[in-house]
């Protein structure tokens, strides 16, 4: 028997060749790899694997670094065995320990996932053809050098032994990845990513592939398209190429429903097969066939979180927004820029909660000041007078310094601040300012003596002082006209700022873009058909050249900075995409409403409120201050408007930086650079790093991403203590493990209608399967009954949301709105009630009043 | 007197703030011809004003007005300056501790 090559199939068991101390499996799997052994069990297993030999690791030992020809004797002599002489096969590295599991001493062996999965480390190859096939052997025999620096980070130290695989070559039609479990440990569903093409392009990264997740019995519950610009294919001779994907397969999905649950039907069997989840590589030719290039155990994301230190509340402008988490790069950027007090954690700001409290001039208690912090304390705080007078001095000393600017931004024309978009086009055009840079120049606004509109950011913090204005102004008109019927309407009515608003002038841009659509038929009707993907190619063509084209561009011109989740630099603005303005449109056409005319109803009112005001004086006072907030609220409004561009001429310095890097290969799929911080994207600049260093930071970033954006953001962190003497300790047993901080929302019986608002704890008396959409908002789960097998658990688990079960008379002793603490490790809910008043009447509400919305206001 | 002369103060540093506001202001508005008309008349308005105020207060010997101009100015600028001090300090701050 010929030591140096063997049949696939025959790889499953080394039974024939193995020494007698050592277990058959074992020395299968360290003669002819990892990979090989596996596919060799699947094949035994009845499960589709393309044919093929394998070139053993005594081969590798031999042979490595003498005479290849002898070697290439008998690779031809096997090929010619097993295909035929014009047959093009696939070249894949089998190296010992290469998706493996770590020895029973790993750290997380016991565990049972893959900590070596060496994915993308060594090469394979495709489209190689019996000439070519010796060179390709030594080609992947050298790709082991390149994991040197992967090996070290493992902790590896020795160099492994490689076998390699010479399969036949499957042409897939669409192929890709499908994780037996969740790899972020959100969920327990299955998830498959597919793509065209060859499977390299998903296992490289090279494009952002389908991704559909499969329910633990079979059943396709998602499906996310991706648009998919790129797939690998043959050259034509005996190579790959990077080719560009047919316009109508870009955005089409690549799997239809029984195809993923055929491939997810393969992954089950093969967990089966090896007794844990698996990662399998899969392909579908032209003629529907399925077939498992690869099968290796799941790894993890560890999902460890070491305890944060010190009170911090999340921003709330922010996070009303865009309650994604912030990616790598935004947070890199933006740290360097924001005050001490605040800090991001976990991608999304927060503010520090103690350092502003022992600051404020009010009588405020933890709970109290959280409620500030998160805009939602419905009545004024006591004022702590001491303090008062101890911050009117400070005011009165920092009047010199503010007081100057805040006139200067009071009564701006928006015109002004054409100054900043001037200066934002030309850092985004000069060569000499990186990213970093850019930021500075624009966050920080330069010397305090340029031009106010150079110095948008501080005029839109200056401008917010109309919070302030709105509030003195609802407390006059409870003095002066009590009478008044409808005052908070009445108010709102008025302060609403007039043309002068650049959100009017957008929205007046979407009706003229709609109108001019509804006028031609051909607009219409395309507009209509369009896809509400980002599929624009062929509605770009269907407009060319119509007036609508024409004022679409007049549009983007003035707003194609922005865009929805500005802050957040990975999302495309609308001059990239206009899909979002398109459907805006579209809404539009759809529901032509009548254009309210504000001016007149805002005389009625004001005549309304001068009725009720007696004196002259009050007249003057309450119309100074209408006018005041009319103005900071359109000033604060309008700057936004332009501070929008600071992201905007961020994120394009970024890119011209991506697509350097795109070319020279550094990269492989448009928006990994968002996954790297910028330290990281100089080294890939100054090519002191290549894409092998960055690939794996990549994959376990973008992994953590994603588990960060599936969990509802944490409004506070560390704001509820247990010794303050206010709260008390509820206790129960913890069905899944975590730390959550919140407002409860007590449910004592779900509707059809119930709805969590994201972070608030759920509190209920049991919960069955009915319950479970409530469960991915919820920060966590307070239940009276149950166990650790019980649904809430189970479920709780499945999301990675920590739960409590068993906690007698939750339902009773928390109400609406109160604070909670979960340790739900400890199995302790630290309790704050949200004031005596407040609590007597929610413990009288009935049932089911208690699902109607009884938190508090929430501007 | 103690009281007439901090009044004196505080309204001075109120004058004082308004000029000096209003003479950015018109820095500000010189982009732009209409809206540098009105804030070079609110300007000159509020020049004469103060000139008037300086020459009553120089008339009767207040020296409160005086001190007031150098509190605003003196603070602003030294704000100002500490503010750009630390922001370069920041600048060079090494920021690229992990996520």
């Amino acid at each position: 028997m010929n030591p140096f090559i063997v049949n696939l199939s025959d790889c499953a068991t080394g039974s024939k060749s193995a020494p007698d101390n050592v277990g058959a499996d074992q020395w299968a799997r360290s003669e002819y790899g990892e990979k090989a052994w596996r596919l060799a069990v699947l094949t035994a297993n009845d499960l589709p694997v393309p044919d093929g030999f394998v070139l053993t690791c005594s081969a590798y030992r031999h042979f490595r670094g003498s005479d290849s020809k002898e070697l290439e004797r008998h690779l031809l002599l096997a090929f010619d065995d097993h295909f035929p002489s014009n047959a093009q096969v696939a070249v894949r590295s089998s190296a010992c320990g290469e998706d493996g599991e770590r020895g029973e001493d790993g750290e997380r062996g016991a565990a049972n996932h893959a900590t070596t999965s060496y994915a993308g480390q060594h090469d394979t190859l495709y489209f190689v053809t019996r000439d070519t096939l010796c060179q390709s052997v030594l080609k992947v025999w050298q790709s082991i050098d390149k994991s040197a620096d992967y090996r070290a980070r493992m902790g590896l130290t020795e160099s492994p032994d490689m076998a390699v695989i010479v399969q036949t070559l499957i042409e897939p039609v669409v192929s890709g990845l499908c994780f037996g479990r969740d790899p972020t440990g959100v969920t327990s569903n299955a998830i498959i990513e597919s793509s065209w093409g060859l499977g390299a392009a998903v296992v490289d990264g090279r494009v952002t592939p389908d991704r559909f997740e499969v329910n633990p019995s079979g059943k396709l519950v998602a499906c996310h398209t991706a648009r998919k610009d790129w797939q690998i294919s043959s050259d034509g001779f005996a190579g790959t190429r990077l080719q560009s994907v047919p316009t109508s397969r870009k955005s089409a999905r690549s799997l239809d429903d029984a195809q993923a649950e055929s491939v997810w039907a393969l992954t089950q069997r093969c967990g089966e097969l090896f007794g844990s989840p698996q990662d399998v590589e899969w392909a579908i030719d032209a003629d529907g066939a399925l077939h498992a290039l690869q099968s290796r155990p799941f790894t993890i994301v560890d999902s460890a979180k070491e305890p944060i230190d010190g009170e911090w509340v999340i921003f709330k402008p922010i996070v009303e927004n865009f309650t994604q988490p912030m990616s790598p790069l935004s947070v890199d950027l933006f740290r360097q820029v924001i005050p001490g007090f605040a800090r991001f954690i976990d991608g999304r700001l927060y503010l520090n909660g103690k350092l502003a409290r022992t600051l404020l001039p009010f009588r405020l208690s933890k709970d109290e000041w959280t409620d500030v912090l998160l805009l939602r304390r419905p009545s004024p705080p006591t004022i702590h007078w001491p303090k008062a007078i101890l911050l009117a001095l400070v005011a009165l000393v920092s009047y010199p310094v503010w007081g100057i600017f805040a006139q200067r931004a009071r009564r701006i024309a928006s015109i002004q601040f054409e100054a900043f978009a001037q200066l934002a086009e030309r850092l985004r055009l000069s060569g000499r300012n990186n990213a970093p840079m850019v930021l500075r120049k624009l966050f920080l606004g330069g010397s305090p003596f340029r031009r106010i509109g150079l110095r948008v950011l501080q005029a839109n913090v200056a401008a917010g002082r109309y919070f302030l204005y709105t509030a003195w102004l609802k407390s006059l008109l409870q003095r002066f006209a009590p009478g008044l019927v409808d005052a908070d309407k009445d108010l709102a009515l008025l302060t609403q700022a007039g043309e002068d608003l650049i959100s009017r002038e957008l929205v007046d841009g979407i009706r003229h873009l709609a109108n001019v659509a509804s006028a031609s038929v051909e607009v219409s009707a395309a507009l209509s058909a369009a896809p509400q993907s980002s599929e624009h190619a062929q509605l770009a063509r269907a407009l060319h050249g119509t007036a609508f084209e024409e004022a679409l561009d007049v549009f983007i011109a003035r707003f194609g900075h922005r865009c929805t989740g500005e802050v957040e630099l990975m999302s495309p603005r609308w001059r990239e995409d206009p899909a979002p303005v398109l459907a805006m449109v579209r809404t539009f056409m759809a529901n032509r409403g009548e254009v309210r005319e504000l001016h007149g109803e805002q005389l009625a009112a004001m005549d309304r409120l001068h009725q009720q005001l007696d004196r002259r004086w009050q007249r003057w006072l309450i119309d100074t201050l209408i006018e005041e907030v009319r103005d900071l609220s359109a000033l604060r409004e309008n700057t936004r408007h332009y501070h929008i561009l600071l992201f905007d001429t961020l994120r394009s310095k970024i890119l011209q930086r991506e697509q350097q890097l795109l070319a020279s290969g550094a990269l492989k799929c448009p928006d990994d650079i968002f996954f790297l911080q910028w330290h990281e994207i100089e080294k890939l600049l100054n090519t002191s790093w290549r894409w092998e260093n960055v690939e794996p930071i990549i994959r376990s970033r973008r992994a953590e991403h994603l588990a960060r954006s599936r969990r509802p953001p944490l409004m506070t962190i560390n704001m509820l203590a247990e010794n303050d003497g206010a709260s008390e300790t509820l206790s129960g047993l913890c069905a899944s493990p975590g730390i959550a901080e919140g407002p409860a929302r007590v449910i004592r019986q779900i509707g059809a209608d119930t709805r969590l608002e994201p972070g608030e704890i759920l509190v209920a008396p049991y919960t069955d399967p009915m319950w479970t959409p409530l469960f991915p908002a919820a920060a966590a789960v307070v239940v009276e009954v149950g166990s650790y097998l019980s649904h809430a658990g189970t479920v709780a688990r499945e999301y990675g949301v920590p739960c409590i079960v068993d906690v007698a008379g939750a339902t009773s002793a928390i109400a609406n709105g109160d604070m909670l603490r979960i340790d739900a490790a400890a199995g302790s809910i630290i309790h704050r009630k949200q004031g005596t008043a407040d609590s007597t009447a929610l413990s009288t509400t009935a049932p089911a009043a208690d699902e109607e919305d009884q938190r508090s206001e929430s501007p | 007197m103690i009281i007439v002369s901090a009044l004196i103060f505080v309204a001075s540093t109120v004058l004082w703030v308004s000029l000096f506001a209003s003479i950015m202001r018109t820095w500000d508005a010189w982009v732009l011809p209409s809206r540098r008309r009105v804030e070079a008349n609110r300007l000159l308005m509020l020049a004469m004003v103060t000139a008037m105020a300086l020459a009553v207060c120089l008339r009767f010997d207040i020296q409160a007005p005086l001190y007031a101009a150098g509190w605003v100015l003196g603070l602003r600028f030294l704000f100002f300056l500490g503010l750009r001090a630390l922001l370069k300090l920041g600048y060079r701050a090494d920021s690229t501790d992990g996520i």
